[in-house]
């Protein structure tokens, strides 16, 4: 395997029941993240995002397909041995403020973190000093909880648990959507800085277009469980492929161009969807490749 | 001409507790009838106080301790509940941010659509059930018929949204509010709703006073603009205007932020900071920390929103008032 590769997902499955009705969440997908780089999936709300990250941590477990995490195979690995690998990989969440203990100081919160890596041999308390500076805050916010910060800073300090185990990979699930925009440019460039420092890998998770190509190296577009088209950041924004990316790319709004919005008036977005969900739910899992890092999901 | 919709000088407090908050300062703002407003501004800074106040739907905690709002030279805030409710009712529409707050879980869509034509356009029982039918399809639902027997919660967000875009527009108001209509949307469910909000409004000649805090949707459906900070109008101006030419620090900061993000550009210049909450007592300028031109005037003194020199917009800076001796 590529030596840079740090996660491989293979062919993964996950059908959830709700009563009698069965949801196929994610159907066959594939993809793998490199050092260094981060990797965006998008799409719309139900689409498999946040499923796809929940597997990765085991918080659910595949139907079937591989995950293989450095070399190791962790879709079939016991309970008590993923925990060993779990400081590697770390989640931020969309809401800041639900993924805070309220009656937990800030101090606390952080030094457990770094707790549950044990190869952290250093002064515990020089390495909380060095994360909340890290993200921004000051050594003064330690012994504030989570209530006294806004959500900007409470999810700077959700950064800081993340990194705080020295992790590989962070799965970051809409980190920025709650949060308006110049806070978001702030988190954005936040994780930008602590990368390059650090060399994290991220699986960034957004329906924010414009948020993704600003953060990502590559884009993976999900629909109804799927993977229709992955590419280089350049490839998909530049060269949209697939019905539904193209759809997607249509409706981030702009600013500048007043002819588009007359279009937006013209166009029924209603009847494009439609054509763009009938044509996935009728895709086979054929791809086509259009460069060697650029394919769509081919037509029946 | 008189205007449709004049706010004067709106100062609304929150009673809490022990203290008494403000938030929203002076804000003044108008709309002829036919015309598009939109008001943008970051998460708490007013936006939907402001826009409850005119339809009275504000908590009871919250009053407005000075200015005045009409409608049609009407002034709502000294209406008794039962007549602002007969006006707004038929003349005035309103599209919440979650569909849900308008929406009743225990009635079916046919139930809470009839109720409006039921009482401000008093149709006969076949008529209503019709134009259920004809405002659901006016929305972009294309099963209405169908869709009149079900629950809000048998309904996707989107379609929840139409219906209570149906809703708002029964009585073909004169003013449609829409409090960020898509925020709780996805992108392409977005460009649907904004299209049909767009669409209506054209076809039924309504004034429009759009809320959101992305300058994206601001900019597909109004023509002007009032931007706020911290409860208060710190620019309005022409949709062109605000776009291509912001004049305040904290109106260019945040549309250099919108475009450089759309562009896709590859490094999102930022401000430090956040801003101050509602109890934060500030003398000067609200945007005074975090703002790149402060001077000592700025922290001590507000400065009052005065009329640009070039053309009709409004800005409140300290830059811009011709008093050199002060900035
Ligand atoms: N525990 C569960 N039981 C049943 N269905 C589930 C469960 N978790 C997720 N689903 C379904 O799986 C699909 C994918 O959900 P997922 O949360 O991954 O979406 P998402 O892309 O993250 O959406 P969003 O943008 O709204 O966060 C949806 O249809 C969802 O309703
Ligand atoms: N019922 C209430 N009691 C006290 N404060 C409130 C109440 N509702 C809103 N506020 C405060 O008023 C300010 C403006 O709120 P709002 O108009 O909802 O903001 P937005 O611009 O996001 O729509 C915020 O600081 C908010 O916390
Ligand atoms: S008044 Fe002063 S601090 Fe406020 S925006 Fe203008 S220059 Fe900046
Ligand atoms: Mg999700
Ligand atoms: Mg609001």
């Amino acid at each position: 395997m590529d030596e840079n590769i740090i996660l491989q997902v293979n062919n993964l499955n996950k059908q959830f029941r709700s009563g009698n009705h069965k949801i196929q969440a994610i159907n066959n997908i594939s993809f793998n993240v490199k050092k260094g780089e981060t990797f965006a999936l998008v799409g719309e709300s139900g689409c498999g995002k946040t499923t796809t990250g929940r597997l990765l941590i085991k918080l659910v477990d595949a139907d079937s397909g591989e995950i293989i995490f450095k070399g190791t195979n962790i879709s079939n690995l016991s309970n008590n041995k993923f925990r060993k690998l779990r400081p590697s990989i770390q989640i931020i969440f969309q809401d800041p403020y639900g993924s805070l203990n309220p009656r937990m100081k800030i101090k606390k919160l952080l030094s457990e973190a770094v707790k549950s890596n044990t190869e952290n041999k250093s002064d515990i308390n020089d390495v909380i000093w060095e994360l909340i500076k890290s993200v921004g805050l000051e050594v003064s916010d330690l012994d504030k909880y989570p209530h006294e910060f806004s959500g900007g800073q409470r999810q700077r300090i959700c950064i800081a648990r993340a990194i705080a185990t020295q992790p590989d990979l962070i799965i970051c699930d809409e980190p920025v959507s709650a949060l308006d925009l110049l806070v978001q440019a702030q988190i954005l460039n936040l994780l930008k800085e602590l990368q390059k420092k650090y060399g994290f890998s991220y699986i960034f998770i957004s329906h924010n277009l414009s948020v993704v190509r600003y953060i990502s190296d590559r884009v993976a577009v999900m629909c109804m469980g799927k993977i229709v088209e992955e590419g280089t950041t350049e490839e998909i924004f530049n060269n949209p492929s697939h019905i539904y990316t193209k759809l997607l790319l249509d409706s981030i709004l702009d600013l500048t161009d007043n002819e588009k919005s007359e279009d937006l008036y013209k166009t029924y977005y209603d009847d494009k969807y439609q054509v763009a969900i009938d044509y996935v739910s009728k895709s086979s899992s054929k791809l086509n490749w259009i460069s060697p890092t650029h394919y769509v999901l081919q037509d029946i | 001409m008189c205007k449709l919709l004049n706010i004067e000088n709106l100062t609304i407090v929150a009673n809490e507790k022990n203290r008494k908050v403000k938030i929203t300062d002076n804000v003044s703002l108008s709309l002829n009838s036919g015309e598009s407003m939109g008001i943008i501004g970051e998460s708490g800074c007013g936006k939907s106080i402001t826009a409850l106040s005119i339809l009275g739907l504000n908590n009871p905690n919250i009053n407005i301790i000075d200015g005045n709002i009409f409608f049609e030279n009407i002034c709502l805030n000294k209406l008794s509940s039962g007549n602002l409710r007969k006006i707004c009712g038929s003349k005035i529409g309103m599209i919440f941010q979650e569909p849900m707050t308008a929406l009743n879980p225990v009635f079916t869509i046919e139930q809470q659509l009839s109720e409006p034509l039921k009482i401000h356009l008093k149709l006969s029982k076949s008529a209503i059930k019709s134009k259920c039918i004809e405002l659901l399809e006016s929305a972009g639902i294309k099963n209405a018929s169908a869709m009149l027997k079900y629950y809000p919660h048998q309904l996707s967000g989107g379609m929840r949204q139409r219906v209570v875009i149906a809703m708002a527009i029964a009585c073909k108001p004169k003013l449609l509010i829409a409090d960020e209509p898509t925020t709780a949307l996805d992108v392409t469910i977005q460009a649907q709703i904004l299209h049909i909000i767009k669409k209506l409004i054209k076809e039924n000649n309504m004034a429009l006073l759009i809320i959101s805090h992305d300058i994206g949707v601001i900019s597909k459906l109004s023509q002007e603009v009032s931007v706020m900070y911290s409860g208060e109008i710190i620019e309005q101006d022409s949709k062109t205007n605000i776009i291509e030419n912001p004049m305040h620090p904290y109106s260019e900061k945040l549309i250099n932020s919108a475009k450089e993000l759309n562009n896709g550009c590859n490094h999102l210049s930022v401000v430090n900071g956040s801003v101050p909450r509602p109890e934060e007592n500030i003398m000067g300028c609200k945007f005074a920390a975090r703002c790149e031109f402060c001077r000592n005037i700025c922290k001590e003194k507000k400065p009052s929103l005065i009329k640009k020199n070039n053309g009709n917009g409004y800005v409140r800076c300290w830059k811009y008032i011709n008093d050199q001796n002060l900035y």
